[in-house]
């Protein structure tokens, strides 16, 4: 079979045929490449072939080019380099003589493969004349379709290469680029195909857009193509203007006066849909970026200094022309939108919301009005609108300007639940749902939690899986907001506001995750709602969270006998995340029960193992089970012990994936829940976790943060078995010691993160082994270290932005070591030193605890110091 | 970009959808959690409330209902010498009990006057930024916490913990205290006959924490609070303890010490400090079990009988008025005393020449130096 054939049969409608070409070619490309690629550049070069070969053959070139994988490419740029030149020299020109071709199409195809030759030899220095030459032939050709073709493979170029190989041709780019775009340019293919090369090189012209010049001339061509004959050009400039705004927002305080501005708001109004949505997007992109620059300005002003960048408000001076716009664009929405479509009626309620961020308090009497007039309409789309508005400006402007609005609206929108449309009822379902997370406080327990809570559940009924998801989150929000979370209290809080709906809410919710499907993810969110209401359930709902994880249990151990059934990659991923899930919900049960958890432990423990074994290399599984024992391990505490020996044989493999982060990460947290729940008991095993531990710090593959968890993982078994922790007493102190030395440049953000978290691991370390050995008889073991143990304190007390916690720390584990060693003279020597009496003193403020521990802390010292 | 954007676009936020980022969240809760253990592993073996220990001498004054509410004045007044830190190393090793109730009273230390030196002692400002408390009676420093979510008077809502080691002076039981409260309060020493519970000061009422607050603003809010409580009737049940009288099973009632913001010299010793000394007597309705006593099983048709319940005095006590409640030994806050503690005999005598004494000459003596000050 000819070239020709081949590589027409590779784009047949036929999968065996195209399979079977796919597959000749594959071989061809790996048993003789230079005649391969040779022979796919002439028949892209040949005019005599049909055009869609010619499209196949640039393809086939481009796809051995680049990949996706990082490792293949790599691998393809290292066979293209050791191709021979002459080769390369003939599948080059061929490619550029292409881009002339009187076809204009398989010019575009030509471009992707220069294209992707550039990528691969532009970085390496190589081809150093292909620049110059696609300038020459935007500039002097006369050649409509060369034109095009180049300014397509410039912008090529621009989107797949690092702005900096460029930077040193940019200002002749850019241009050749401009060039093509001018109002002047007869052709509206060659201004399209220059606005598109304008694009992508954006963000490589930065030098130029310090320049005014260059930039009023810039600017100029891109406001004049929004006016362009051609839609698509007008498209293409008001992609260029989002991205401008984007890039170089503290450039454009003139533009927007003189331009942009009404530009925009006129573009919001355009017949043409994609003028509509870019325009949309402008306001959007000014709205982000103002969000950010108040953040920024806040933290600014918090140090005391000024912001690099000032907002210039854009937002709010503009607010008056563009919520009418918005707000009338609200109501475009279509009849039975198509599931992953994008239109103006979302992009503008998109927007609305970016606003309310942006301009907070003026958004609201900006869309009162319009709320209070349709929201009550005939017309669903002008009742969507309405409460879409509602729901879009709930976050920004201040709750206390809010609430009586809400309270106000709450009725209603528990009413509209009922409406006879389904896009008003997911609007309104997502609205709720945010006032839920929100403002909670407009929900009054005795006025609007029972009609609330009946509406959603009767929603979660619906046939719509988008409405389901929503109601789903807004209980989940319920849940959250007004159930009793154990950790915030002393003691078990009989009884809260959610009593009365716990039993009802969760029943509804297990049947929503009976379903089989999980479109728009609905299932997932009512199994987070469950886990919501279980765990801030009060003493009175108790019985609900026992007959729920009786439930879950049962559909575990249920799922655990399909597995056989398992067809698929989709049957397995659905599989791995039910399973997910019941874990997520069992680990709120043990939470809540704690010790409670006792007579249901075996079975968990059973199907846990089962489950393990079942999940094979799957690490998320693995993981969601591992969380489980340790959240059991915690609840048993000592009998915890019996499922020990079965459970170890299992952990050890996770504790050495080394290459695996997270499954690694809840590992070694697992050591720590176990030494805590036994307690001296887990000294039998602390010879193998220390040994695995150890391993796992000198390992290379291993991620950092993981380290971090395994000193912390030091001091939990140290604390646990006190002085028997002393065959590795010098061992840790010495990792220990190393790990406290380093000093994190003080330029470098990420690595001064790191050590700050590497720190808190230490200190937690270093005070798991001093608690542990504390008033024990082998406390003086610790006196060789203490001068160490004291350096890294110093060392963090000299740090201005340590955290709290490190500060907390810090005090405790110097009244640890006070406390310890009292009595001892050399600890005496130490504590003497003027900066301990200075941290110790420090009067600044902090949380509670925190100086409740320095306080103590002080008195340690000072006992140990008389 | 559009694909961003219709991804948020009215849907939950994706960590409650997407079971990738669930997990992460879950994973992120567990190691929250084991570091939240970890600390709290930590701190129980630390002894955060140890101060409750440092300033008392060996006897342990909890179980003894006549126990001065000033136990340093037991020994020496409390001085940065060495003696006094050794006793605190000695006690320090001594394991504690931990308890969040312990030690959470704002703590007077003894106001240290002297007739002698050039200083009297007396606080500079005594006229203008001070408030007082007087009288202060004879009972035991507790703490009444009621509890977060019950409501008043249905369910054994209240709790007296002692000053120092927080414990539980009697059982829970049923007060008309609002959920959520905090007093710092004295246990009159004659509670079983009169059911009365002293109200100093308030750490938190019905939830809402002011102890940022002033002093004088404490005092108000307190007087105001506890005069807005309704009044209950006593404890159906009597204490019973053989004898036919009636016998309060807890305190029901509660009663605010007088506080005093006019600390003018004139009138401190005209008004103020005479009170101190003076035992105030107050009406008390006690229910009348000598004649029915099986209607007290029915409750409610109980027969009240008037009584008045003599109030013993202990002293005086001063705050600073800008000073917020402090728990613990505070330097904020004076006494005053009727009486030194050294003598044991519980029937103070009122002629001996105990600290408020001092402290009233000291105020005359005060008074005649701003006389001759202005007839100069």
């Amino acid at each position: 079979m000819n070239a020709n054939d081949l590589l027409a049969n590779s784009l047949s409608a036929d999968a065996n045929t195209r399979q079977d070409a796919t597959q000749k070619l594959e071989n061809a490309s790996r048993d003789n490449y230079p005649e391969y690629m040779l022979m796919l550049s002439s028949v892209l070069v040949d005019e005599n072939s049909p055009l869609h070969v010619r499209n196949a053959a640039g393809l086939a070139l481009k796809n051995a080019l680049t990949a996706r994988e990082s490792a293949r490419i790599t691998e393809y740029a290292n066979r293209w380099i050791n191709l021979n030149t002459e080769a390369k020299t003939k599948i080059k020109n061929d490619a550029l003589m292409t881009l002339a071709s009187s076809q204009q199409k398989a010019g575009a195809f030509a471009s992707q493969v220069v294209a992707a030759i550039a990528a691969v030899e532009l970085p390496l220095g190589q081809w150093g004349d292909l620049i110059e030459l696609l300038l020459g032939f935007i500039n002097t050709g006369t050649n409509v379709n060369l034109r095009i073709a180049t300014l397509q493979t410039i912008g090529f170029i621009c989107e797949s290469i690092k702005p900096e190989i460029l930077t040193l041709r940019s200002n002749e780019i850019l241009t050749a680029v401009i060039h093509g775009a001018r109002k002047e340019e007869p052709s509206p293919e060659v201004q399209l195909a220059a606005i598109h090369a304008l694009y992508n090189s954006l963000e490589f012209v930065r030098d130029n857009f310090e320049r005014e010049g260059e930039r009023n001339y810039i600017m100029q061509v891109v406001c004049e193509a929004t006016q362009n004959s051609s839609v698509n050009v007008q498209v293409g400039a008001f992609e260029c203007l989002v991205r401008i705004m984007g890039l170089y927002y503290d450039k454009m305080g003139l533009y927007m006066e003189q331009a942009l501005f009404g530009l925009t708001v006129v573009g919001m109004k355009h017949p043409d849909e994609r003028v509509c949505l870019q325009a949309v997007e402008f306001w959007s992109t000014v709205c982000e970026e103002e969000v950010d620059l108040a953040i920024e300005a806040q933290e600014a002003q918090e140090y005391g200094e000024q912001p690099e960048t000032e907002s210039k408000h854009f937002a709010k001076i503009a607010l008056p022309e563009i919520v009418p716009v918005l707000l009338l664009l609200l109501t475009k929405q279509e009849e039975l939108a198509e599931e992953d479509e994008w239109n103006v009626s979302m992009a503008a309620g998109t927007c609305l919301s970016l606003l309310a961020g942006a301009v907070q308090d003026a958004i609201v009497p900006a869309v009162i009005p319009f709320i209070e007039a349709h929201i009550k309409s005939t017309d669903w789309h002008h009742r969507e609108a309405a409460v879409m508005t509602f729901g879009s400006i709930l976050e920004g402007p201040d709750p206390i300007v809010l609430t009586p609005l809400v309270s106000q609206a709450l009725p209603l929108l528990i009413d509209m639940m009922s409406d006879s449309n389904a896009d008003v009822q997911d609007t309104t379902a997502w609205t709720l749902g945010r006032i839920c997370d929100l403002l909670i406080q407009t929900v009054k327990p005795d006025v609007h939690l029972h009609p609330l809570v009946s509406a959603l559940v009767g929603a979660l009924a619906s046939e719509h899986p988008r409405i389901v998801a929503n109601c789903c989150w807004a209980l989940m929000n319920l849940g959250e907001q007004l159930g009793a979370f154990d950790s915030e209290h002393e003691e078990p809080v009989p009884t809260g506001p959610l009593s009365p709906y716990c039993e009802g809410v969760v029943q509804a919710l297990l049947r929503v995750t009976e379903s089989g499907g999980n479109e728009h993810n609905f299932r997932t969110a009512a199994y987070e709602a469950i886990a919501a209401y279980l765990s801030g359930a009060t003493v009175d709902s108790i019985p609900v969270v026992q007959n729920t994880v009786l439930a879950i249990l049962q559909r575990m151990e249920q799922l655990l006998g399909m597995q056989n059934q398992i067809l698929g990659v989709d049957d397995r991923n659905n599989w791995n995340e039910l399973q997910g899930n019941f874990c997520s919900v069992i680990i709120c049960v043990i939470r809540k029960l704690d010790a409670g958890i006792q007579p249901l432990a075996d079975r968990i423990m059973t199907l846990l193992l089962q489950l393990i074994q079942s999940a094979g290399k799957t690490s998320t599984i693995l993981e969601d089970a591992f969380l489980v024992v340790g959240a059991l391990a915690e609840a048993l505490k000592t009998n915890f012990l019996p499922y020990i020996q079965a459970f170890l044989p299992f952990l050890y493999p996770a504790l050495k994936a080394h290459e695996d982060t997270q499954l690694c990460t809840v590992a070694v947290g697992i050591i720590g829940d176990i030494a805590r729940a036994l307690g001296p008991a887990s000294a039998q095993y602390a010879n193998q976790f220390m040994t695995v531990l150890l391993e796992n710090l000198q390992s290379e593959v291993l991620n950092r943060n993981v380290k971090i968890t395994i000193l912390s993982g030091f001091g939990d078994i140290a604390i646990a078995i006190g002085p028997a922790f002393e065959p590795f007493l010098d061992t840790t102190m010495s990792v220990l010691r190393q790990a406290g030395a380093l000093q994190p440049n003080p330029l470098d953000y990420d690595l001064m993160d790191y050590v700050g978290q590497l720190r808190e691991g230490i200190l937690e370390a270093y005070t798991g082994l001093v608690s542990g050995f504390k008033g024990t008889e082998k406390v003086a073991a610790l006196l060789p270290y203490v001068e160490s143990i004291l350096e890294l304190i110093q060392r963090c007390s000299a740090d201005e932005e340590r955290t709290d916690a490190q500060m907390k720390l810090s005090y405790g584990l110097l009244g640890d070591l006070a406390e310890a060693l009292q009595g001892s003279p050399q600890l005496k020597q130490s504590l003497l030193k003027p900066w301990i009496a200075q941290e110790l003193r420090t009067k600044h403020r902090m949380p509670a605890e925190t100086n409740k521990t320095r306080r103590w802390a002080r008195e340690m010292v000072k006992l140990a110091t008389q | 970009m559009t694909k961003d954007r219709k991804a948020t676009y009215k849907v939950p936020p994706s960590f409650v959808t997407n079971a990738a980022e669930s997990q992460e969240l879950r994973r992120r809760k567990a190691l929250d959690e084991q570091k939240r253990k970890r600390a709290q592993r930590v701190n129980s073996s630390r002894q955060l409330d140890i101060f409750a220990q440092l300033n008392l001498g060996d006897s342990d004054d909890e179980e003894e209902p006549h126990a001065p509410i000033h136990p340093e004045t037991a020994s020496s007044p409390p001085t940065k010498d060495g003696s006094s830190r050794k006793k605190r190393k000695q006690k320090a090793k001594k394991p504690p009990a931990k308890n969040k109730w312990a030690d959470q009273c704002m703590y007077a230390e003894m106001l240290e006057m002297s007739e002698t030196g050039p200083q009297d002692g007396l606080p500079e400002d005594l006229e203008t930024a001070w408030v007082a408390v007087a009288p202060v009676p004879v009972g035991k420093r507790c703490l009444a916490v009621t509890d977060q979510n019950s409501g008043p008077g249905h369910v054994s809502n209240t709790s007296l913990r002692s000053r120092k080691q927080g414990k539980f002076l009697m059982p829970r039981f049923a007060s008309i205290l609002p959920p959520s409260s905090v007093l710092d309060c004295i246990l009159d020493d004659n509670w079983r006959e009169n059911g009365i519970l002293h109200v100093l000061d308030v750490l938190k009422w019905k939830g809402q924490d002011i102890m940022d607050c002033e002093a004088p603003f404490r005092f108000w809010w307190r007087d105001t609070r506890l005069a807005e409580l309704p009044v209950s009737p006593p404890p159906s049940k009597s204490g019973d303890d053989g004898s036919n009288v009636y016998r309060f099973p807890h305190p029901s009632r509660f009663f605010a010490i007088p506080h005093h913001t006019d600390t003018s010299l004139p009138s401190l010793l005209s008004r103020i400090i005479p009170l101190a000394r003076t035992t105030r007597s107050i009406t008390v309705d006690v229910p009348n079990i000598n004649t029915e006593s099986d209607a007290m099983a029915v409750d409610q048709m109980v027969a009240m009988q008037q009584q008045t319940a003599e109030i013993r005095a202990d002293g005086l006590l001063l705050y600073v008025s800008e000073a917020s409640y402090e728990t613990g030994p505070s330097p904020l806050s004076s006494w005053v005393p009727i009486a030194n503690y050294e003598s044991s005999d519980i029937m103070v005598d009122v002629s001996a020449d105990g600290p408020l004494n001092v402290f009233q000459r000291l105020i005359e003596h005060r008074i005649r130096v701003v006389e001759s000050q202005m007839e100069t």
